[in-house]
């Protein structure tokens, strides 16, 4: 399922990459940069935790279409209103009519300098507007550093914007990164998948489903509990479909009063008097 | 204090608006929600002049869905249309409501009648009446929405409908959507105040409040919405998102608004007993207008059902069991009480 995430994503797709110190979720970003070339004609990576070429140099990529633009803004000016600046950065790179692919290395300084409504609504404005006439948003992809955010909340509310959500946790194994995937379909339907991923010796990804064992119960064959045979045979359901029953008659006249058929004994003692005479009923 | 007898010969305050009927006990004006099973749930529809929240968590796919019908239903009376989302652009949301089903469609025809000729043994059950659990009216104001089918771009266009932002803005406040709300009532003429009010009634859709791309106090927001429709011929929707709000904020809305609604989605539940639905309904709030009395529903769990093309609400009932589980422990203890038979089908 990762290697179908990263190769073929729907238009407006926003993934979002949790890591953590145990895990970085870097090796993700190299693939998703390098699968953009296939989906847009531009990729523009910004990089807030590190200079873009700092960046560039770590993840080695040689992609003429990839940008690395530089955010780490000047911190001692307030950054009111991040999506303006963001904007015009952004608009000064791409042109009309173009397919872009935004990848954005850490969204934890954004978080820290604006806070978390800002970065939401920047976000936001990134999948539903495009920064251009023209321009088509193939995929946003962006990390966030789980530990480095005060609570859950901030997480689930940036995830709530996310069509995907890849959560890398620690594991024992080596050379295997463990990840917790959860896609949400265009119908609604989320699909959830625990996958291990690997570089194989030529450098290629792979991924693996995590195998659970299901505890599937065998259904139980009464058949073969019996000596008896249970089943029916043809010529069987056909004579019992033939077969009148006794009472199916009586149940189809629709006389509901019923009746009393009562033939005397010889010794019976018949009581003429009603015994409920006195009572008023 | 005094009490004045309440006349329902008075023919002062009855006011007669396309699309409502007049709930004579309580003196209030009732029109459909645009879900047909939905209406004698909630008391025969939703009471002009009240808020009506809608509580959902995750994608929030099926409160998006009530408001759809809510609007449907209110391009079929030709109702003034007032549609606000900051999340989803709000012409997307018009664009995509269910139009009204054709009657002769034998889709929505064989409804009901799938009883399967004479039992042959189990002749007694034969005259039962089957049990009814999706409750419907007999109102004929409630229009059935084919999910499937879209509304057509000329029925749309001939509804007064606004659209809610404007423009792109920075920073959305919700004293910015409170203000359109109110100017739109009073250029509308829809201050039941006015002696000539207008004879339509105008429909509040509002998609997702609560959002972090709203600035301001939601508490604040619901408290000046409600005070605003009550004096007016309107009625309001609200879907929020409760997963992206505090506790506080949630008890506060729900506080503020004359009924609650509380969905739950099953589409991704992995509980195999609840597979016959897709999602929950919980009435937590029933709106009480001009009397202390709320309308007493027939139970307070309900669970809807987005079929093929159709959208039910059911009583919420589990499903019977047909096979041993291990969820019966009860009975595994039983057995081991009595007889202590290896085979199932020993004697």
């Amino acid at each position: 399922m990762l290697k179908a995430l990263i190769s073929n994503c729907q238009p407006n797709s926003f993934t979002l990459i949790e890591d953590s110190v145990d895990v970085s979720g870097k090796f993700l970003l190299k693939e998703f940069i390098e699968a953009s070339k296939t989906q847009s004609q531009k990729t523009l990576v910004l990089c807030f935790d590190k200079l873009g070429s700092s960046l560039k140099r770590d993840l080695n990529i040689e992609l003429p279409t990839a940008e690395f633009i530089d955010c780490c803004f000047n911190y001692q000016e307030s950054l009111s209103g991040l999506n303006k600046p963001l904007r015009s950065i952004l608009e000064s790179h791409v042109s009309f009519d173009e397919k872009v692919t935004i990848i954005i290395d850490s969204l934890t300084s954004l978080y820290y300098n604006n806070g978390l409504q800002d970065t939401y609504r920047c976000l936001h404005s990134l999948l539903t507007k495009p920064i251009k006439k023209g321009t088509q948003l193939m995929q946003l992809v962006a990390v966030v550093h789980s530990d480095t955010l005060p609570d859950t909340k901030s997480i689930s509310t940036l995830s709530h914007l996310a069509s995907t959500e890849i959560l890398l946790v620690p594991t024992n194994l080596v050379n295997r990164r463990h990840l917790f995937i959860k896609h949400a379909k265009k119908n609604g339907k989320i699909v959830k998948q625990e996958e291990y991923c690997w570089y194989d010796k030529s450098g290629v990804l792979l991924s693996e489903e995590k195998k659970t064992v299901s505890k599937v119960e065998d259904a139980i064959d009464p058949n073969g509990l019996t000596t008896f045979r249970l089943s029916l045979e043809e010529t069987e359901i056909k004579a019992r479909s033939e077969l009148r029953l006794p009472y199916v008659k009586t149940s189809e006249d629709g006389d509901t009063g019923g009746k009393i058929f009562y033939t005397p004994d010889d010794n019976d003692d018949w009581d003429e008097e009603d015994p409920d005479d006195d009572l008023d009923i | 204090m005094s009490f004045i007898k309440f006349n329902p010969k008075d023919k002062r305050k009855v006011l007669t608006l396309p699309g409502t009927r007049q709930n004579s006990s309580k003196n209030v004006l009732l029109t459909p929600s645009g879900i047909i099973s939905l209406d004698p749930v909630i008391g025969g529809g939703v009471t002009l002049g009240t808020v009506n929240l809608i509580e959902e968590d995750g994608s929030g796919q099926f409160a998006q869905l009530f408001l759809k019908f809510f609007m449907s239903e209110g391009i079929m009376w030709k109702h003034v249309i007032f549609n606000a989302s900051l999340d989803v652009d709000p012409s997307k949301l018009i664009n995509e409501l269910p139009g009204p089903v054709n009657l002769d469609d034998p889709y929505f025809k064989s409804d009901g009648s799938d009883s399967s000729g004479e039992l042959k043994i189990a002749w007694r059950y034969q005259n039962q009446p089957s049990v009814q659990s999706s409750l419907s009216t007999n109102s004929s104001l409630s229009h059935i929405f084919d999910v499937t089918n879209f509304m057509t771009q000329d029925t749309i266009n001939d509804t007064d409908i606004s659209l809610w932002p404007p423009k792109d803005g920075e920073e959305i406040s919700y004293d910015d959507l409170i203000k359109a709300i109110h100017k739109k009532i009073q250029a509308g003429g829809f201050l039941s105040s006015l002696p000539m009010p207008r004879k339509n009634v105008l429909r509040i859709s509002l998609h997702n409040i609560g959002s972090p791309l709203f600035v301001g106090d939601i508490a604040k927001f619901f408290y000046e919405l409600r005070s605003l429709m009550k004096h007016s011929n309107a009625v309001c929707c609200v879907s929020i998102p409760t997963h992206l709000l505090e506790e506080k904020e949630i008890s506060a809305c729900e506080h503020l608004s004359d009924s609650v609604l509380k969905l739950v989605s099953l589409v991704n539940s992995e509980d195999r007993s609840l597979s016959e639905y897709h999602g929950l309904l919980t009435i937590k709030k029933l709106p009480a207008v001009n009397s202390l009395a709320f309308h007493i529903p027939p139970g307070t769990d309900w669970a809807f059902k987005l079929r093929k093309r159709r959208f039910i609400i059911e009583k919420f009932h589990l499903p019977p069991e047909l096979q041993e589980s291990d969820q019966r422990e009860q009975d595994d203890f039983a057995g081991t009480c009595g007889t202590s038979s290896k085979s199932k089908l020993d004697f």
